[in-house]
């Protein structure tokens, strides 16, 4: 029966072919816009996801500056207050289980007749652990190299690429202002960050060597930032206060005065982002959706001229002997059919304009089964809601009264 | 033979027009009997139509009975009149009424559809009943690519699908010329003859109505009295 049913449905859509096509196309476009916004909002939430995974866990940045000086607000990091003690006093906070304090810099960086601009940062070992960043190739300088002010340098990815090819930078020299650093390792790949940053294009060096030999620093000992790590997630608004108390603390400062840092929760502010993307990529799927709407829409209205045109054809099926339900189907079919035809039509079409999309515009996007899974349903449901109601005109006619009908 | 088929009482029939009230069915009392075979005549308007839609659970009286086989069709819904509309009841339009989209075999087949009939099944008995019209060789064609009288033979075998007792034919051969016509009476007496089948003609032709051995002749939507016996 429903095999029979399934052949009426195809006949009568191929008794129209150009009808028909056009009925679907206001699905398939809305499948297919279901599926490329689906896959867009994913991609970008794939981006944020990385990014933070990349960024190392229950992070706050302490930022140096933001004084007052003399009436004049400088920007945050543009005043040296902040000291490697500052960072080693941090780091005895009970809340707190690493600390790095952090020197960046960005300079040219040579390598035989290769060079390139990128960000040195002065850092300690912790750095990589607070980061969550380990070597991939050779090793890390340790604390020795720290206290020994030593020309040694660990690479990111992009930055080896670009000045040693194919070739292993560990062991070669690297010129920073023209002093050579030694290569001890290569950094393991990080991605972009939260702001869209390749964070393998950079190069690390000891901060000693930073503050003293490549930068030079205001005030000895002095630091643009410094990462801490909170002991847990639950811990961060706890490590944040105290970390703020301890700067004015050691700092001096009077109670009504700003502070001369600033403190982020680095964490917080990456799950804000991810909770934005993640609502961007809803409203991407919900206005896709609005398009389906629009195409069942489509659909009802052709199955509403279908039942009037084939009135007789109804009639005369009523008068062999068809029950309501047997014309309920065979119209709710054709209707299940459209939609279904244009859903897989529109899911070729989403795929397709994601593939090029990727290719294109050089966008991350991610088609999930499950997106298409979604597709597919609602289609299935938007063809079912709206085939129902010319279906269930069809078969509530009278058999005379449709039998003539001319 | 003599076991009743049809049974009207008192059965009123009237359409609500702008102009008013038309009736078109005055208490008509009507049986008919297993085996019968019979002409229904009378001038246009009189409501032969009417009385056929009637009979064939196509349409509803306003006032009065309508038993078949002594079930009164008042009473029934419309799943169960569908059923009696698909296994008990053959009905025969003077327009034809085949599905154009498709094909002979597969209009044959239709009736056999809805009573669940499987597909091999269904496409068999199609073929036999093809077979009995004489149109065998052309199951495959569709209804615009064959005459009105090949058509209306089609429209015999669908009727036959599910082997129905009652026949109900309104002005069968209206569009045919008397040659086909004759074919077709032909039909439907053998049908008659070798079935049992009670068939129930509507014609306007005295030769056709002359092969019918009851005669029930229509006036103002009255069934006039004492017809007279077979020509
Ligand atoms: N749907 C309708 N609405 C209103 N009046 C109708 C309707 N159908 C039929 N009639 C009227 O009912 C009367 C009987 O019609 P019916 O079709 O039964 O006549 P008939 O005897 O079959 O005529 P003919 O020989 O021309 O086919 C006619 O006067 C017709 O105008
Ligand atoms: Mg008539």
């Amino acid at each position: 029966m429903l095999g029979a049913l399934l052949q009426e449905a195809f006949r009568a859509m191929a008794a129209n072919r150009l009808r028909t096509f056009l009925t679907m196309l206001g699905m398939v476009i809305g499948v297919g816009a279901v599926v490329l916004m689906l896959a867009v909002g994913e991609g970008a939430q794939f981006i944020v996801r990385q990014a933070i995974d990349s960024m190392g866990s229950n992070l706050i940045m302490v930022v140096s500056g933001s004084a007052t000086t003399g009436g004049l607000r400088l920007g945050a990091g543009n005043v040296p207050s902040l000291t490697t003690g500052d960072a080693q006093a941090i780091g005895e906070l009970p809340s707190v289980t690493g600390v790095a304090p952090v020197q960046p810099g960005s300079t040219q960086v040579m390598s035989g007749t290769n060079n390139w601009n990128t960000t040195v940062s002065g850092i300690t070992p912790s750095f990589l652990e607070v980061r969550n960043w380990p070597v991939a190739q050779g090793s890390a300088f340790g604390d020795a190299e720290v206290r020994a002010v030593a020309r040694v340098a660990l690479v990111g990815r992009t930055v080896a690429q670009l000045l040693f090819g194919d070739d292993d930078p560990i062991g070669r020299t690297l010129r920073i202002r023209d002093s050579p650093y030694l290569i001890l390792g290569v950094l393991s790949a990080k991605g972009q960050s939260l702001e869209g940053r390749d964070q393998d294009d950079t190069v690390l060096v000891p901060i000693t060597t930073a503050q003293r030999k490549l930068f030079g620093v205001p005030f000895p000992g002095t630091v643009r930032y410094v990462l801490v790590q909170a002991r847990s997630p639950a811990l961060l608004l706890r490590a944040q206060n105290a970390v703020t108390q301890l700067l004015r603390e050691r700092h001096r400062l009077p109670e009504a005065s700003p502070s001369d840092f600033t403190v982020r929760n680095l964490t917080a502010i990456a799950e804000a982002q991810a909770e934005a993307t993640r609502v961007m990529s809803i409203m991407l799927g919900a206005i896709a959706c609005v398009s389906l709407l629009v195409g069942g829409i489509g659909i009802m209205n052709i199955m509403l001229v279908s039942v009037s045109e084939r009135t007789r054809e109804i009639g005369i099926r009523l008068a062999i002997g068809a029950r309501e339900r047997d014309i309920l189907m065979q119209f709710l079919l054709e209707a299940v059919t459209m939609s279904v035809a244009g859903c897989l039509l529109g899911v070729a079409l989403g795929v397709g304009s994601a593939a090029a999309l990727a290719a294109g515009a050089k966008l991350t996007v991610i088609i999930t089964g499950p997106a298409i899974g979604l597709a597919f349903g609602v289609a299935l449901v938007v063809g079912i809601f709206f085939g129902y109601y010319p279906a269930r005109k069809a078969s509530r006619l009278r058999p005379i009264e449709a039998l003539r009908q001319q | 033979m003599g076991e009743e088929v049809v049974r009207l009482e008192q059965a009123s029939k009237h359409y609500d027009t702008e102009a008013g009230s038309l009736p078109v069915l005055h208490d008509v009392d009507l049986v008919l009997e297993s085996g019968d075979l019979v002409a229904i005549t009378g001038p246009s308007g009189s409501g032969k139509s009417t009385l056929m839609n009637v009979l064939g659970c196509l349409d509803t009286l306003s006032s009065g009975r309508y038993l078949l086989r002594g079930e009164d069709t008042g009473a029934l819904d419309g799943d169960a009149l569908a059923r009696l509309r698909n296994r008990y009841l053959g009905f025969v339009f003077q327009g034809f009424n085949l599905l154009p989209r498709q094909s002979l075999l597969d209009n044959v087949a239709l009736p056999m559809l809805y009573a669940g009939v499987t597909r091999h099944a269904r496409e068999r008995r199609a073929e036999e009943l093809l077979l009995r019209v004489g149109l065998s060789g052309l199951a495959q064609r569709r209804p615009t690519q064959i005459s009105g009288g090949q058509q209306q033979r089609v429209a015999v075998a669908r009727a036959l699908a599910n082997q129905p007792r009652l026949l109900l034919a309104d002005e069968p051969t209206g569009n045919l010329d008397s040659h086909t016509s004759e074919q077709i009476m032909a039909l439907f007496l053998d049908l008659n003859a070798a079935e049992g089948i009670t068939v129930v003609v509507v014609t306007h032709d005295e030769r056709v109505a002359g092969y019918c051995r009851r005669r029930v002749q229509m006036v103002d939507g009255r069934v006039a009295p004492a017809p007279t016996g077979p020509a």
